[in-house]
């Protein structure tokens, strides 16, 4: 789970940027902006489109007019929920995918529609091949993969900041592993221990 | 006995192959950074925009840079009309509308502090507070936890609210 840190500096951090101190926009960039890449590199699969998430969140925070509630949650969930509002907002206009998000199990009707090569992110190889897995997951599950799975988020913390429910965000969770294995297994990976197989049917 | 995975699980191997590949996925971009001039540019729209706070304001007794002549008088009758509604949720025994005086132009900074109604963290977020001057009955101060004497309960109070762009009551000041 996330590690529970006090959130008072970011708190103090935030009131001295309202009162217009530069340093502590720096100390805000410096503690949020990798994690908020990360996460939209993971989510958008290319590295200029998650500079510019990244760039767009910081900006809505710097224009936000009372839109952040402390004691809604901390300023980092906050900041994940604005650059996954920005993420989704962006592959919407990408059009590469057709959304039918009220139909939560309905993989299928998500599609690619117009597929592009895939941008190569990262050095290693078969992380680069997880991440491609992860890219072919349906943007509704993927969030909450990545969020849960790459960034320690509780079910809570991923609620809010994909704005919706714990049960939703476990059925995604789910769904999206369950999706994210199906595409390893199709590149040749993630394939099942044999000998736990094998011991697990003795057991049986 | 074998372990049956919940509904909605992966089997136990599933769940451990998986897992395999996220950690090398969580291991190889544990280093991503976004480009390093990023932040000089976000420092740098930064410095066109920055300007006090309210907590500054509040320490320095002046007003916040805009004020309602900005919006003009319905602007500012709307907020406190929002502002208020709450109040008035609570209260409903309170019969006498709170009456906006010389919204424009609020009365003259007085030597009395102001009173936090929220969370200084709430105050500190607000950019775009607004000081308006305004006569209520006494008894909607009980309504933030202030002292009212039952027999003054009736009479008018005049004071500054410190309100949120959404109207909200973020700190009142009683002038008399």
């Amino acid at each position: 789970m996330m590690p529970l840190t006090d959130p008072q500096p970011d708190f103090d951090l935030l009131r001295r940027l309202r009162e217009g101190d530069m340093a502590a926009l720096s100390a805000l960039y410096t503690k949020h902006s990798a994690p908020l890449y990360r996460f939209a590199v993971l989510q958008c699969g290319g590295a200029d489109l998650a500079h510019d998430i990244v760039q767009e969140t910081f900006l809505a925070l710097m224009n936000a007019k009372g839109k952040f509630d402390p004691t809604q949650g901390s300023l980092g969930n906050y900041l994940f929920g604005v650059a996954r509002n920005l993420s989704r907002r962006a592959l919407e206009q990408s059009r590469r995918w057709v959304s039918n998000e009220h139909e939560d199990d309905a993989a299928s009707n998500w599609a690619d529609a117009s597929p592009q090569p895939m941008e190569r992110l990262l050095a290693n190889e078969t992380a680069e091949a997880v991440r491609a897995a992860l890219a072919t997951v349906p943007p509704h599950y993927r969030e909450v993969v990545i969020l849960y799975e790459m960034h320690d988020f509780s079910y809570a913390e991923a609620a809010g900041a994909c704005g919706i429910d714990i049960g939703t965000v476990r059925s995604r969770l789910f769904r999206g592993r369950a999706l994210l294995l199906k595409a390893l297994n199709r590149a040749g990976l993630a394939r099942p221990d044999t000998k736990m197989d094998a011991a697990m049917k003795q057991e049986a | 006995m074998t372990l049956k995975p919940l509904s909605g699980e992966l089997p136990p191997n599933e769940a451990a192959a998986l897992d395999r590949e996220l950690d090398q996925l969580r291991a190889a971009t544990a280093d991503l950074q976004p480009q390093a001039d990023l932040e000089a540019r976000l420092l740098k729209q930064w410095q066109k925009r920055s300007r006090p706070g309210v907590l500054g304001w509040l320490a320095g007794g002046k007003r916040p840079a805009p004020g309602f002549g900005q919006f003009g008088v319905p602007a500012a009758a709307l907020a406190l009309s929002l502002g208020f509604a709450g109040w008035m949720t609570v209260a409903p025994l309170i019969s006498q509308a709170p009456r906006l005086t010389n919204a424009a132009a609020p009365a003259e900074p007085a030597d009395a502090p102001f009173i936090a109604l929220q969370p200084m963290e709430r105050i500190a977020l607000e950019r775009d507070a607004t000081v308006v001057s305004t006569t209520f009955p006494r008894a909607l101060l009980a309504n933030y936890g202030l002292p009212v004497s039952p027999e003054r309960a009736g009479e008018a109070v005049r004071a500054d609210m410190l309100l949120a762009s959404n109207g909200q009551p973020l700190a009142l000041r009683i002038i008399e």
